[in-house]
């Protein structure tokens, strides 16, 4: 008999868009030719991790070859070819860095086998981002989730979110999307400020987004988020103020607030090598924008759970980023998306019964993630192959580090007690006097065995992980 | 003997003097094409890198001049810094003639001047060179004129090259043969060479590099070295060609080595007199000098493990250059550690890089200092160099630093700067004379401490590069020295510890705040750096805490990237050392040592 796996997340990407936005870094082609070829090839995709209820179970057969073959070699070689015909026409080159990874990993079936034992991988978040996931029309959706919940089990309270763009929202497209299953939209706003909405090339207008606020509520949704972006080159604290205020006006249930970061191959990052970007926020400014949102958007009722992300009732949050931030097992279909598995000793309630069992779990896990190409992500699933590009197997070490990071980033923190059992390390003596200290210096309110990070602490997150 | 050529070139620093070398290497045929490569007697990568040559090194040319005959050509090249001017007199004590390189385009620089001063006082031939010709703004009339009368040489007698193209190669050659005077000496007399260079070999031990003088070496000989009286018998003597060429002989005139079983380099000094225990000469050859270290300095390996390492390298490294001395020191800071001495700056930091390099260590060098002389008040004298042994100052009656005096020539435009650098730097009894067209030879007395702390660097920017620095030890003076600490976090970085003139103490402090302010990175408190004399804070600097720093997305794509680079943060944070809870990387350490001549 098969069980059920703790849930997990399934995330899709569809890497299409109307035209490349200067500052966003995520994998997406200008053009939707390859749209038809590509919705086809990610219900392969999803079939691939489907066949067998097992998790994986019947991954060789697939693959065409057994347990040990390195999978990831596997697929470095035989798309060598591929790769460098098509990685002209792709907008975003794929990373280099990764093939190499690539030839270095070995995916053993096994192991993540071993994760599961013979548990099915069932999910209670579906999560449909780009791109531009609102470019697909209403039937190409409800085509793709009932594929997607013809091929795995869905928990029945399954959170089932969407991104889309302002422009994109009408009321007839937000009804049919309810309709087919979505149940909380995303929409990409980041700003109410029509100058900014020009600097950051977005093809929509101020009006376009409080429309489409208004239009997605009148369809009948319930869960709404809306995605900002502040740190403009230029903009001061005040005139950001004023953009935030009217995003709480729209009063949706969950608002993220991203500061403008310059990522490499993107036009910003061009312009910024070259000096053509008007300064960024330094590091104190930077600071400001991020205490000026989080006690604004407190004040208004919403809650501060993550460095970017608020909304009104815990239970709003968005469960499926969540899972990123806590090691729990999420798999990403489409170009470019990262999945990841492991972590039993997170997964499994503590059974008070057997307190040494904890001490022999496995810590550790494996991430992987597909061709940053849709057509090397469309050939490899053609020819039968996971589009996998790359993947790590993640140490305890790495987890380790990953969790500290992830806590320092979340309301939600860590429980010192469970960190010690799963990495043998006292956060309140290991390494000594720096929890202390990082207390003494606000960063952290300590609260019995949890660690919570204060606004001046999640603002340095990053800095923080590296010295336990 | 008659068929002998022994001849150095010096010159300005870039104005050819290792292309000219290769093109006489290659011209004679000595190395086959194929195994030629640029500089080729710089084999050190340092040497390749910093266009510097700081070992001597020595080839023999065969060469078939236009009268017919055969001749071989003796070329020692020398190192170029005033560290070192003592190993090139030896050189140049080698040779009876010398190519005086000059670029065509740049003309008589001032660089050159003091090695042309050593090759007059030897009573060498001199070989004017006009290299570069083959560059278009090379002003050849000008460059005749300068030797004229700047160098006070015949200029009809200068000879026009292209070492880059090839162009001129022959006629110099030619000029070595005809205008350099062959070797005097007398086979029948009794030995006495001179070192002129001792290299160690892991094999053979200590190769010495030497010039005959009179007399023969063979092998089976009992020589003996006339400054320490110690005796070794000849395994192997022979001539420089690409490689070491065995030969039954080495005779009066001529240049070449001897393998003698020697251990160390310090054995053989550069300047020392080699003679035959049977049958030894009457006077050793004259300017022999015990090389003596006038900067000291503490090095530490940068993580306490690679001590032992360190000490092995240090007594490797040691079998080859005979002028570093050290023994143990220690540090609370940085755990055990040398206290070494060194010929001057450029020394320090030449024994720095190798070790770095050639031995693969990372090391750090504390502030370097000169050696003071103290008087105490129960009448008791002391010498000290390192700051961590200086007493308590209430102890102190009278305290002498070193003295120098310095010989610096330039243009003439430059000699308000450099005057007003030398009062800066304490200097007394400034004179200056014109030497000669619009060029100014400036002598002063200064505390070595002051010279050793940036003061080449500063002149170099001040003079353009044209200002050429000499100096000789003179005496101990009475002085006012305290000793500056630097507290990180309030607690006091030993290692950062200097002995300072008190006139010199906070701005000196001021700097090192700075510069640590710099170096330090963030963490997430917030950092007072001090520099204090006893209890008094005389300088402060705070590193102010981080404020923000994360990424704003952390999704799918993100994670693994950015644990990667937390995970190389890591790795470069184990390599600080951490002294009251902040990690000090090694960059910090350095760069309050270098002064910032970049920054006033």
């Amino acid at each position: 008999m098969t069980s059920l796996s703790p849930a997990g997340g399934l995330y899709c990407h569809i890497p299409f868009c109307d035209r490349k936005c200067p500052y966003c870094g995520f994998y997406s082609i200008a053009g939707r030719r390859l749209m038809p070829d590509f919705l086809d090839a990610i219900k392969m995709e999803a079939m691939l991790y489907q066949k067998g209820v097992t998790l994986y179970h019947d991954f060789e057969q697939h693959q065409g070859f057994s347990d040990e073959t390195p999978m990831g070699l596997r697929f470095a070689k035989g798309n060598e070819n591929t790769q460098r015909r098509f990685s002209s026409e792709t907008h975003t080159k794929p990373r280099s860095t990764k093939v190499n990874e690539d030839a270095r990993w070995r995916f053993s079936i096994k192991n993540i086998k071993s994760f599961y034992g013979e548990k099915t991988w069932q999910f209670d978040t579906l999560y449909l981002g780009g791109g531009t996931p609102s470019l697909l029309n209403s039937a190409q959706i409800e085509d793709l989730l009932l594929h997607l919940k013809s091929c795995f089990p869905f928990t029945s309270d399954a959170e089932v979110t969407m991104e889309a763009n302002p422009g994109d929202l009408s009321s007839k497209y937000a009804e049919a999307l309810l309709r087919s299953g979505i149940n909380r939209l995303n929409i990409g706003i980041q700003s109410f400020d029509p100058a900014n909405l020009v600097l950051l090339c977005r093809r929509h207008t101020a009006e376009d987004a409080k429309d489409s606020i208004k239009m997605a509520r009148a369809a009948g949704f319930s869960n709404i988020g809306i995605d900002l972006i502040y740190g403009l080159p230029g903009q001061t604290v005040e005139s950001w103020m004023d953009d935030l205020n009217k995003a709480i006006d729209m009063a949706t249930e969950h608002i993220s607030c991203y500061q403008l970061t310059i990522e490499e191959g993107t036009v910003f990052g061009r312009r910024l090598k070259q000096g053509r970007l008007t300064p960024l926020p330094d590091e104190y400014r930077g600071y400001e924008f991020f205490v000026a949102t989080s006690m604004r958007l407190e004040q208004a009722g919403y809650c501060h759970y993550e460095v970017s992300n608020f909304a009104r009732d815990k239970s709003l949050r968005s469960r499926h980023n969540i899972k990123y931030w806590r090691h729990m097992p999420y798999l990403g279909l489409g170009p470019s998306a990262h999945s990841f598995a492991g972590m039993p000793f997170l997964m499994t309630p503590k059974s008070p019964s057997s307190p040494g069992s904890s001490g022999q779990s496995f810590i550790g896990g494996k991430r992987w993630w597909n061709y940053r190409s849709v057509k090397m992500y469309c050939n490899a699933i053609k020819d039968g192959k996971f589009p996998i590009e790359g993947g790590e197997d993640l140490t305890k070490d790495a987890v380790r580090l990953e969790s500290l990071y992830f806590a320092f980033r979340t309301r939600h923190g860590l429980d010192m007690e469970i960190f010690r059992e799963k990495f043998g390390q006292d956060l309140r003596k290991e390494p000594a006097g720096v929890l202390s200290s990082l207390e003494k210096q606000g960063r952290v309110d300590v609260d019995g065995e949890r660690i919570r990070p204060t606004l001046e602490g999640m603002a340095v997150a990053d800095a923080m992980a590296p010295l336990f | 003997m008659q068929s002998i050529r022994n001849f150095s070139i010096i010159a300005h620093i870039d104005h050819g003097k290792s292309t000219l070398a290769d093109r006489l290497i290659q011209y004679t045929g000595v190395i086959p094409e194929r195994d030629f490569r640029d500089q080729v007697l710089d084999s050190m990568d340092i040497e390749r890198e910093r266009g510097i040559t700081i070992k001597s090194q020595a080839i023999s040319l065969p060469y078939k001049a236009m009268d017919g005959k055969e001749y071989c050509l003796n070329l020692i090249d020398t190192p170029g810094h005033v560290d070192f001017s003592y190993e090139v007199s030896r050189s140049l004590a080698a040779c009876e003639g010398v190519l005086l390189v000059i670029d065509a385009a740049q003309g008589v620089e001032a660089q050159t001047l003091a090695n042309l001063y050593l090759a007059l006082e030897l009573n060498l031939e001199i070989i004017p060179v006009i290299n570069k010709i083959d560059l278009p703004s090379a002003d050849v009339e000008k460059v005749l004129e300068e030797i004229d009368e700047d160098l006070g040489l015949n200029p009809d007698l200068a000879l026009k090259c292209s070492a880059k193209e090839g162009v001129g190669i022959r006629e110099i050659l030619e000029a070595i043969v005809m205008r350099i005077p062959p070797p005097k000496g007398d086979n029948s007399k009794p030995l006495s060479a001179l070192v002129f260079d001792a290299q160690y070999d892991s094999f053979r031990g200590v190769v010495v590099h030497c010039r005959l003088f009179d007399g023969q070496v063979r092998i089976g000989d009992i020589i003996r070295f006339m400054s320490t009286n110690a005796d070794h018998k000849v395994e192997e003597v022979g001539h420089f060609l690409l490689n070491r060429e065995k030969a039954d002989c080495l005779s009066a005139g001529e240049v070449g080595y001897i393998i003698a079983g020697i251990k160390e380099v310090r054995d053989a000094r550069c300047g020392d007199t080699v003679t035959l225990h049977d049958n030894p000469c009457s006077v050793p050859l004259p300017g022999f000098r015990e090389a003596k270290p006038v900067v000291f300095s503490s090095i530490y390996s940068i993580s306490t493990e690679d001590y032992e390492d360190l000490a092995d390298s240090l007594e490797k490294y040691r079998l080859n250059d005979a002028a570093l001395v050290y023994e143990k020191d220690s540090s609370a800071a940085l755990g055990p550690g040398f206290r070494g001495g060194f010929l001057g700056l450029l020394h320090l930091e030449i024994v720095q890089e190798r070790l770095e390099r050639e031995f693969g260590l990372s090391i750090l060098l504390t502030a370097p200092s000169v050696r003071y002389r103290l008087t105490l008040k129960d009448g008791r004298e002391m010498v000290i160099e390192n700051p961590s042994l200086y007493p308590d100052p209430a102890t102190v009656e009278y305290t002498y630093e070193p003295f120098i005096k310095a010989a610096i020539i330039m243009p003439e435009r430059y000699l308000g700067a450099v005057m007003k650098l030398c009062l800066d730097r304490r200097g007394v009894e400034t004179k200056f004379h014109y030497s000669g067209h619009g060029r100014v030879e400036l002598t002063c007395e200064l505390p070595l401490a002051e010279v050793i702390f940036d003061f080449y660097d500063q002149l170099k920017t001040i003079t353009q590069g044209y200002g050429s620095f000499d100096y000789e030890m003179l005496d101990y003076r009475q002085t006012d020295i305290v000793k500056l600490d630097i507290l990180v976090n309030g607690e006091k970085v030993d290692a950062l510890s200097q002995l300072v003139h008190r006139d010199k103490a906070r701005a000196r402090a001021l700097h090192a705040c700075e510069r640590l302010k710099e170096e330090i990175p963030r963490h997430m408190f917030k950092i007072p750096i001090q520099g204090s004399i006893g209890n008094t804070i005389i300088a402060r600097s705070t590193i102010s805490p981080f404020r923000k720093d994360v990424i704003a997305k952390c999704y799918g794509g993100d994670i693994t990237r950015k644990r990667k680079l937390l995970e190389k943060q890591k790795k470069g944070k184990k390599r600080m050392k951490i002294i009251g809870s902040v990690s000090i990387p090694q960059s910090a350490f350095i760069a309050v040592l270098k002064a910032d001549t970049d920054k006033k």
